[in-house]
C-alpha cells in the first residue's frame, strides 16, 4: 500500500534528485522512450522540429549532460583559503576530459536540439544550475559558516580581511571552470552570463552575511585607521600624519578592493564610511573637550582647525581609495569639496553646542573660572532657532529633573539660580534664552515656604564673615556689593529706544511677541522680583530687620545699605516701615544717653545694674513677643526710674516693656568660680529666682523646684525650660531630684562633676546647644502670628456653632470666608486640625461629621 | 412711525432710572455688607457672656440668628433664646426686625416673637448695634416694660404671682430643634 502510494506521488511530483543526478553513459536506454514513444508530455514539444527522433537527441544530452555536470561539479568540502594559489588549483580545478568542451558547447548552444526539446524545464540551462545547485549548496554548506565565525570574531581589522580574503578565493573557484571552459563555448566569449553569474554571486554574499557584523566591522575599520592618523595629531603635530597616511591609504585601498571585488564595496561601505565619520566627529568631542572648559576660550577654532586639517584629510584619503578601485563609478563617489568641510566645520561645531548643552548644568553648578569658556562655546552654537530650543529644552529637564527636588535645600536652589541667571546672562545679553529656563524654577521658588527668608537673610549676610553657616546665600550678599557699585548702568538699560546705539540688535527672532526684557533682570533684581507683590518681601525683611536691629550692638552699616539699595528698588514709601525701625534704633541711642544724664533719675547707681533701651515704635514694627515674667525688683525699679524719665522727655508718649526681649550680662560668683554669660532676659530671671532670699541660708547651695519657679516667676513652661536646660548646660544649676523637679546650684565642681566629663558634660553641652539655638527670636513669625489670630477666628466659630446650630467642616470654612474681613486665611485642613483640639480640649464634640458647641 | 420715534427717547431714560436706583441698591448692600462684618468682628473680639449672634447663612448676611442666655436672677435663668435678626438694605439708619424663635412668656413679646422694645421702633439710632440690642434685650428680660405690654396676662402675673409666672414661663419655654 505505501509502496503504491510513493509510486503515484513519486510520478505526480518527482524527486528532484532524480532530474538532477547526471546520467551515467553506461545507463541502458529505456524501452520506452527509445520506440519514440511519448516521453511524458515534452514529446509533444519535441516533435515539433522532428528530424531526429526524440529518442536519440535525448540520449545524446543527456551524455553531454552527465559530462558537463561531472566537470562542473565541486568538492564536498571547505575550501581553505590560507593554502597557496598551487595547492588550491590542484585541489578544486579539475583537468579538463577530452569530450568535456563539445559536451558543454552542445548544452550550452542556443540551436542545440536537445535543448530545444528541454526548453522550460529546469534542467536546460547549464549555468543556472551550475549557480543554483552547485555553487550554492557549497556556499551554504561550507562557506558561510565559516565566514560568520571569522566575523563573529570582531578582530579588527583581520576579520574583515580575512573574510575578504576567502569570498575572493571562493568567488575565483567558483568562477574559474566558466571564464576558463564555457565562456568561449559562448556567443561573443560569455560577457553577458558571467556578468550575469558574477551579480548573481555577489547578491548572495551580500545577502547571506550577517549585516551588523559586517558594518561592525567595517567601522570598526574606519575608527581605527582615523585612530591612526588623527591621534597622531594630538602627540606629535602633523608629523606623524604624513607619517602613517600612506600605511592607511595601503590597507584602505586593499580592504576596498577586496570588498569591491566580492560586492560588499561600493554604495553600503559609502553609508557605513558616512556615519563612521559622524561618530568620529562625536567621540573626538567628546574625548578632547568634554569637561574641558577654559575661559577665553578658543575651542570652536581649534575645533574648526582640526576638521579642516586631520579629519577631512583622512575622509580624502579614504575616499579615493574608494575611488581609485572604481574608477568606472565616478558619479556615485562624491568628491570632497571646500563645501563640504565647511559643512563638516559646522557639524563639528553643533556636536560641540550638544556636548557643551548636555554639560551646561554640570558646568553651572561648578561655577569656576573656566565655566565662562562652556558657555562661550555655546555662544557660538545658539545661533539657530531650533539649537535654542534644544538648549532650553534639555536644560530645563535637567533643571527639574537634578535640582527642582524636595532634597534640595531653597538655599542649593537659589545657589544655582543665582549661577543660571550669570550664565544666561553671557550666553543670551538680550534674556530670552533665561526667561525660558528661569520660569519653572521661579514658579518652583516661590512654592518654597522660606524662600524669602533665605533672600532676605542673603542680602543682609556679610560676606566677608567666613564662619557663617552654610545655608547662608553668601552669592548674594557678594552680589549685593557689586551692584552698589554698578547702579548707574541700570539707567542705561533700556536702549531700545537709543537710536545712537551702534551695537544695537534686534531680539532674537524665538523671542515672544510680547517679550520685554525685565528690568531686573540681574541676580538682585531677579530674586527680589520672584514674588508678585513686593509686600511679601519688604514683609520679610522688615521682620529679619527687626530682629538683627534687636540682636546686634550698635553697627547697622550693612542693614542700612541694604535698606538704601532696596529702596532704589521698591520707592520709599514700600519701605518706611523699615526706615523708622532702624531711625528708632538710632535714636535709641540717643534717648538712652539723655536719659542716662539725668542725674535725678539716679540710673548709674554703681551697685544697680545698668539698663539700656531700645525705643520701638511699635505700630512699624513686626508682632514682637511679649510674654511677661518676672523681673528682678532691682531690674524694675530701674524701668520704673527710666519710664519716668522717658515720659519727661516725651511727654506725650508711654513706654511699654517687652520683658521677653533684650540681652543681659549675668555675672555670677559661686564658691569656687565666676561666670560671666551675655543671655537671654528669662534665663536671667530664671537664675535671679536662685539668689538666696534674706530669711534663706546662703551657706548651703541654693536648691528650687519646679513649682516654686512656675510660681515666683509667672514664665511660660517653653521659656522656664528653655532657661533651666541652658543652666545646667553652663554646669551653674544641676537638676537634683526628678519628682517633683528640684534643681540646686553647683556652688563647685564637684570631684564627681569633673571626673565625668565625658558622660555628663556631653549630654550637657548637648543640651546647652539646644537651648541657645531654640532660643525664641525676638520677632514673632508668621506662623505665630496666624495661630494668635486662630484665637479671634475661634470665636467665630464659637458665635457660629451657638446660633447656627451643628455644622459640618466644609460650611464652617465657607462661613469664615465669607465673614472675617481681610479673608480667612487658613485652609479645611489647618482648621481641622485646630478644632480638634479644641475637641480635645472638651469645647467642640465632633460627631456625625459635624461639630457642635459644648455647653 | 412718529410714534415710535417719540416713543425712543423716552424708553432708555427709564431703563436708566431702573439702572441707577439698582446700582445705588448695590451700593447700599455693600455698605450694609460691611457694616455687619465690622460689627460681627467687633461682637467676636469682645465676646460678651450671654448674648452671641453670627449670619444665620454665607449667602446672606442681612439674616442672623441671635442667642440670649436668661439673666440669672430672674424667672428665665438657665434658660436660652434664639432671635433672629433681618437688616433692612438702610441699616443702620433703620432698625433691624428682631423677632424671639424661641417661644417666650414676657410681658413685652407676644406669641409670634415680635417684641415691643422702644430702641426697635422709634427710638432706634444708627450708634446701636446688634451687641447694644441683644443686651437691651437681655435687660428687658429682667426688667419688663409693664407699661405697654404686648402680652396681658404676663403684664399682670409679673407683679402679682411669680411663682405662676414662673410656671409659665418654663411651660412655654421649648428649645428649638438644633438642625
Amino acid at each position: 500500500m505505501t509502496a503504491l502510494h510513493d509510486r503515484i506521488f513519486t510520478s505526480v511530483f518527482p524527486p528532484p534528485s532524480e532530474v538532477d543526478v547526471p546520467t551515467p553513459t553506461a545507463t541502458p536506454i529505456l524501452g520506452s522512450s527509445g520506440f519514440g514513444e511519448p516521453f511524458g508530455s515534452q514529446h509533444t514539444n519535441a516533435s515539433q522540429p522532428g528530424t531526429e527522433t526524440g529518442a536519440a537527441e535525448q540520449i545524446k544530452w543527456d551524455r553531454a549532460w552527465h559530462t558537463a555536470t561531472t566537470f562542473l561539479s565541486l568538492r564536498d568540502e571547505p575550501i581553505n583559503a590560507e593554502q597557496d594559489e598551487e595547492t588550491l588549483k590542484n585541489k578544486w580545478i579539475k583537468a579538463v576530459e577530452p569530450e568535456t568542451p563539445r559536451a558543454l558547447a552542445y548544452l550550452l548552444s542556443e540551436s542545440s536540439r536537445g535543448r530545444q526539446i528541454r526548453r522550460g524545464s529546469n534542467t536546460d540551462d547549464l549555468l543556472r544550475w551550475y549557480f543554483e545547485e552547485v555553487v550554492l549548496e557549497h556556499y551554504v554548506k561550507h562557506v558561510l559558516p565559516s565566514l560568520i565565525q571569522i566575523l563573529k570574531k570582531r578582530q579588527v581589522p583581520s576579520a574583515l580581511f580575512e573574510a575578504g580574503q576567502q569570498l575572493h578565493v571562493v568567488k575565483t573557484i567558483y568562477m574559474h571552470p566558466l571564464q576558463n571552459h564555457v565562456a568561449q563555448t559562448l556567443s561573443n566569449g560569455g560577457g553577458t552570463e558571467l556578468a550575469r553569474f558574477e551579480t548573481d554571486l555577489h547578491g548572495l554574499f551580500m545577502h547571506t552575511l550577517p549585516q551588523d557584523k559586517v558594518v561592525q566591522n567595517l567601522s570598526g575599520f574606519f575608527e581605527q585607521q582615523c585612530s591612526l592618523i588623527l591621534n597622531g595629531v594630538g602627540k606629535n603635530g602633523m608629523q606623524d600624519v604624513v607619517s602613517s597616511v600612506p600605511v592607511v591609504r595601503q590597507r584602505t585601498l586593499k580592504l576596498m578592493q577586496m570588498l569591491q571585488s566580492v560586492g560588499l564595496g561600493g554604495y553600503q561601505a559609502q553609508q557605513i564610511l558616512a556615519e563612521v565619520m559622524s561618530d568620529i566627529l562625536t567621540s573626538h568631542i567628546k574625548s578632547t573637550y568634554a569637561g574641558v572648559w577654559t575661559s577665553p576660550s578658543n575651542v570652536v577654532e581649534q575645533l574648526r582647525d582640526w576638521v579642516e586639517n586631520s579629519f577631512s584629510r583622512f575622509v580624502v584619503e579614504i575616499i579615493s581609495s574608494m575611488k581609485s578601485i572604481d574608477p568606472s563609478g565616478t558619479d556615485e563617489i562624491i568628491d570632497v569639496s571646500h563645501a563640504d568641510v565647511q559643512r563638516w566645520q559646522e557639524m563639528g561645531v553643533n556636536k560641540l553646542g550638544i556636548l557643551r548643552t548636555d554639560e551646561l548644568f554640570n558646568a553651572i553648578v561648578e561655577w569656576e573660572n573656566g565655566t565662562q569658556g562652556a558657555i562661550e562655546d555655546l555662544k557660538r552654537y545658539v545661533t539657530t532657532p531650533s539649537s535654542r530650543a534644544y538648549l532650553t529644552t534639555t536644560f530645563s529637564s535637567a533643571v527639574s529633573y537634578r535640582l527642582l527636588q524636595p532634597g534640595a535645600s531653597t538655599t542649593e536652589i537659589l545657589q544655582v539660580y543665582i549661577s543660571i541667571i550669570r550664565a544666561f546672562t553671557l550666553l543670551d545679553p538680550k534674556g530670552v534664552l533665561l526667561d525660558r529656563v528661569a520660569r519653572p524654577i521661579r514658579r518652583y521658588l516661590r512654592e518654597r515656604d522660606d524662600t524669602v527668608t533665605i533672600v532676605v537673610g542673603g542680602l543682609l549676610a556679610d560676606p566677608e564673615d567666613e564662619s557663617s553657616a552654610s545655608d547662608v546665600l553668601m552669592d548674594l550678599a557678594v552680589e549685593m556689593n557689586k551692584s552698589t557699585t554698578t547702579k548707574g548702568e541700570d539707567e542705561a538699560d533700556d536702549g531700545d529706544i537709543d537710536y545712537d546705539d551702534m551695537k544695537w540688535m534686534p531680539d532674537p527672532v524665538d523671542a515672544g511677541p510680547e517679550f520685554k526684557k525685565s528690568k531686573n533682570s540681574d541676580v538682585i533684581g531677579s530674586l527680589i522680583s520672584l514674588f508678585e507683590s513686593k509686600d511679601i518681601f519688604v514683609k520679610e525683611f522688615q521682620n529679619i530687620l527687626g530682629e538683627r536691629l534687636l540682636k546686634k550692638e550698635y553697627d547697622f552699616d550693612r542693614e542700612i545699605r541694604v535698606l538704601e539699595l532696596l529702596k532704589l528698588r521698591f520707592g520709599e514709601a514700600a519701605l518706611q516701615a523699615c526706615e523708622v525701625m532702624l531711625r528708632d534704633i538710632l535714636d535709641s541711642r540717643r534717648v538712652d544717653a539723655f536719659i542716662h544724664k539725668d542725674k535725678e533719675l539716679n540710673l548709674n547707681d554703681q551697685y544697680a545694674p545698668e539698663l539700656h533701651t531700645r525705643i520701638l515704635s511699635h505700630l512699624f514694627w513686626p508682632s514682637l513677643h511679649s510674654e511677661s515674667f518676672f523681673i528682678p525688683p532691682e531690674v524694675e525699679s530701674l524701668q520704673r526710674r527710666y519710664s519716668t524719665g522717658f515720659e519727661s522727655l516725651k511727654q506725650t508718649r508711654k513706654l511699654t516693656w517687652l520683658h521677653a526681649l533684650g540681652q543681659v550680662t549675668v555675672s555670677l560668683d559661686l564658691e569656687d568660680r565666676t561666670i560671666n554669660e551675655e543671655v537671654q532676659t528669662w534665663q536671667a530671671s530664671v537664675i535671679y529666682a536662685f539668689q538666696p532670699s534674706p530669711s534663706e541660708d546662703s551657706s548651703h547651695p541654693i536648691t528650687r523646684t519646679l513649682t516654686d519657679l512656675v510660681e515666683t516667676l509667672q514664665m511660660t513652661d517653653s521659656l522656664l525650660h528653655n532657661a533651666l536646660t541652658f543652666w545646667i548646660g553652663k554646669l551653674v544649676l544641676k537638676q537634683t531630684s526628678t519628682s517633683p523637679p528640684t534643681y540646686t546650684v553647683l556652688e563647685s565642681l564637684s570631684d564627681e562633676d569633673a571626673a565625668h566629663p565625658g558622660t555628663t558634660s556631653a549630654a550637657i553641652a548637648a543640651a546647652a546647644e539646644t537651648a541657645t539655638s531654640a532660643a525664641a527670636p525676638a520677632v514673632l513669625s508668621e506662623h505665630e502670628v496666624a495661630q494668635e489670630k486662630m484665637e479671634v477666628y475661634w470665636q467665630y466659630v464659637v458665635g457660629m456653632l451657638t446660633n447656627g446650630g451643628p455644622m459640618p467642616l466644609q460650611q464652617i470654612v465657607m462661613m469664615l470666608k465669607l465673614t472675617v474681613t481681610g479673608g480667612f486665611p487658613f485652609g479645611n485642613e489647618e482648621l481641622k486640625d485646630y478644632l480638634e483640639g479644641k475637641v480635645r480640649g472638651g469645647k467642640l464634640d465632633f460627631a456625625g461629621g459635624v461639630y457642635r458647641i459644648k455647653h | 412711525m412718529e410714534d415710535t420715534q417719540n416713543s425712543a427717547p423716552g424708553q432708555p431714560s427709564i431703563h436708566e432710572a431702573s439702572k441707577l436706583s439698582s446700582t445705588s441698591r448695590r451700593q447700599d448692600t455693600q455698605s450694609v455688607t460691611k457694616r455687619l462684618q465690622t460689627e460681627l468682628m467687633q461682637l467676636m473680639l469682645s465676646s460678651t457672656p450671654g448674648i452671641s449672634a453670627f449670619p444665620s447663612s454665607p449667602e446672606n448676611l442681612l439674616n442672623w440668628t441671635a442667642t440670649i442666655a436668661g439673666p440669672s436672677d430672674t424667672p428665665y435663668a438657665s434658660l436660652t433664646f434664639k432671635l433672629s435678626f433681618q437688616f433692612p438694605p438702610s441699616y443702620p439708619y433703620a432698625p433691624p426686625t428682631v423677632l424671639f424663635k424661641t417661644p417666650i412668656f414676657h410681658p413685652n413679646v407676644d406669641f409670634s416673637g415680635r417684641i415691643c422694645l422702644d430702641i426697635l421702633k422709634d427710638k432706634w439710632s444708627a450708634v446701636y448695634n446688634v451687641q447694644s440690642v441683644l443686651l437691651s434685650l437681655q435687660s428687658l428680660l429682667g426688667e419688663p416694660n409693664n407699661a405697654s405690654p404686648l402680652n396681658g396676662q404676663a403684664a399682670e402675673l409679673w407683679d402679682s404671682d411669680p411663682i405662676e409666672f414662673k410656671r409659665l414661663v418654663l411651660a412655654r419655654h421649648q428649645d428649638l430643634d438644633e438642625e
